[in-house]
């Protein structure tokens, strides 16, 4: 210290008996002081929750509404995919591509089981583009009544170019069966006339025994 | 629990922390606070307010073995800054004329007679019956011993102020002094 601002004896006396002198603290002024801490205390706590409540909050709704947005995608696009597969046809491309190659099909003949008093009318569905040539060696069902065979026709198709092997209709007269020519092309009627009914066509075959 | 621990425990508001640290700090705040209040309920309400402010500003504390250097420091400048804030005792009255309708007593007294807790009364009685200006100066200036520039820098006055009020106080204190050992019985040299 600067001398000048040096003190004498008593300043120097006075320095050491006061300078280390300590005092107890009443309760009064702890209770004081932590009333005090206590509000701080209370306020750091309020301001610790609003500042950790609010991202809390703003984390909650974000899930919340993250929830709601996939619930509703699932929703509405987890149907459509559904439809799709339950509802919808298959394309026309998956069709092409699934169908097997066309087949030359016979046309389906139905056959009525010929009564003594009733006409047989065979139908016969035409398919189109589809010839029948009496090279088919396709051996023909036959069907048995009261042990009588019964010849199967086979489709009478009509076709643009008659085929070599046809049976003409004067010939067809002289087996006692009448075939009408001037039926339409697909269907025509047989009339029984103690015959058996006979197809017209080169497979024809007179197995009828009267 | 060492200071740091004690620090960052009080930081984090924890009571028992904050009663230790009380515990342990709060003779030391209020003998200081002795010295620069002028009676027991003074000293009381600086304490209090003194206290406060320790555990306000006990973030800056270095935490290390200075800690309770540290305490004696904050704890005298803010007695000082609540003697300033105590404004309508503060300046109202120059020791002079608060010491004219006193006895004065002339000549050395010898106190060699009286016990130590007998001196150290005493001179705490005639410190404290300074004025807070001069009371200020000489605990700062004799008993805690801080630098002069430092007073001046943080009392914000000027230095010759400082160098008169200074001698004021001292010649204050000495007269104080003589008639507290006076009535006392303690003989003149």
């Amino acid at each position: 210290m600067n001398k000048e601002y040096q003190g004498n004896s008593i300043e120097l006396r006075a320095k050491e008996l006061l300078a280390s002198i300590q005092g107890n603290c009443p309760d009064m002024v702890w209770n004081e002081i932590n009333v005090e801490l206590e509000a701080k205390r209370s306020k750091a706590s309020e301001k610790w929750l609003s500042k950790y409540n609010t991202p809390r909050a703003a984390v909650i709704v974000t899930i919340c509404v993250a929830v709601v947005t996939l619930v509703s995608w699932k929703f509405v696009f987890g149907k459509k995919s559904t439809d799709i597969s339950v509802y919808q046809a298959p394309q026309p491309t998956q069709q092409i591509v699934n169908t097997p190659p066309p087949v030359k099909q016979a046309a389906a003949t139905v056959v009525t089981q010929p009564k003594k008093d009733s006409v047989v009318v065979n139908k016969t569905v035409p398919i189109p583009n589809t010839v029948v040539t009496a090279t088919n060696s396709q051996p023909m069902q036959v069907a048995m009544n009261n042990n009588k065979p019964i010849v199967l026709q086979k489709p009478v198709v009509k076709d643009n170019t008659p085929t070599t092997n046809s049976t003409p209709a004067t010939a067809m007269h002289s087996g006692g069966a009448s075939v009408s020519s001037e039926q339409p092309d697909s269907t025509f009627s047989l009339h029984r006339s103690g015959m058996a009914p006979m197809s017209s066509g080169a497979a024809v075959q007179d197995t009828v025994t009267n | 629990m060492n200071p740091t621990e004690l620090i960052q425990a009080c930081l984090h508001h924890d009571t028992i922390a904050q009663r230790n640290f009380y515990e342990q700090y709060s003779p030391r705040v209020m003998g200081i606070c002795t010295r620069y209040a002028a009676g027991a309920k003074d000293t009381e309400a600086m304490a209090l307010y003194v206290i406060k402010h320790l555990f306000e500003e006990i973030v800056n504390c270095p935490g290390d073995v200075n800690m309770e250097r540290w305490v004696e420091e904050r704890t005298i400048w803010n007695a000082v800054e609540y003697l300033h804030q105590d404004k309508h005792r503060y300046f109202i009255a120059k020791t002079t004329r608060y010491m004219e309708n006193k006895k004065k007593v002339e000549g050395e007294v010898d106190e060699t007679t009286l016990s130590k807790e007998e001196s150290k009364k005493t001179y705490l009685a005639a410190l404290q019956s300074l004025t807070p200006s001069y009371r200020i100066l000489y605990n700062l200036t004799y008993i805690d011993e801080i630098a002069p520039p430092v007073i001046v820098k943080n009392l914000q006055i000027a230095e010759e102020t400082y160098k008169a009020e200074l001698g004021e106080a001292k010649f204050q204190f000495k007269q104080y002094l003589n008639t507290y050992l006076h009535e006392q019985g303690v003989p003149r040299q």
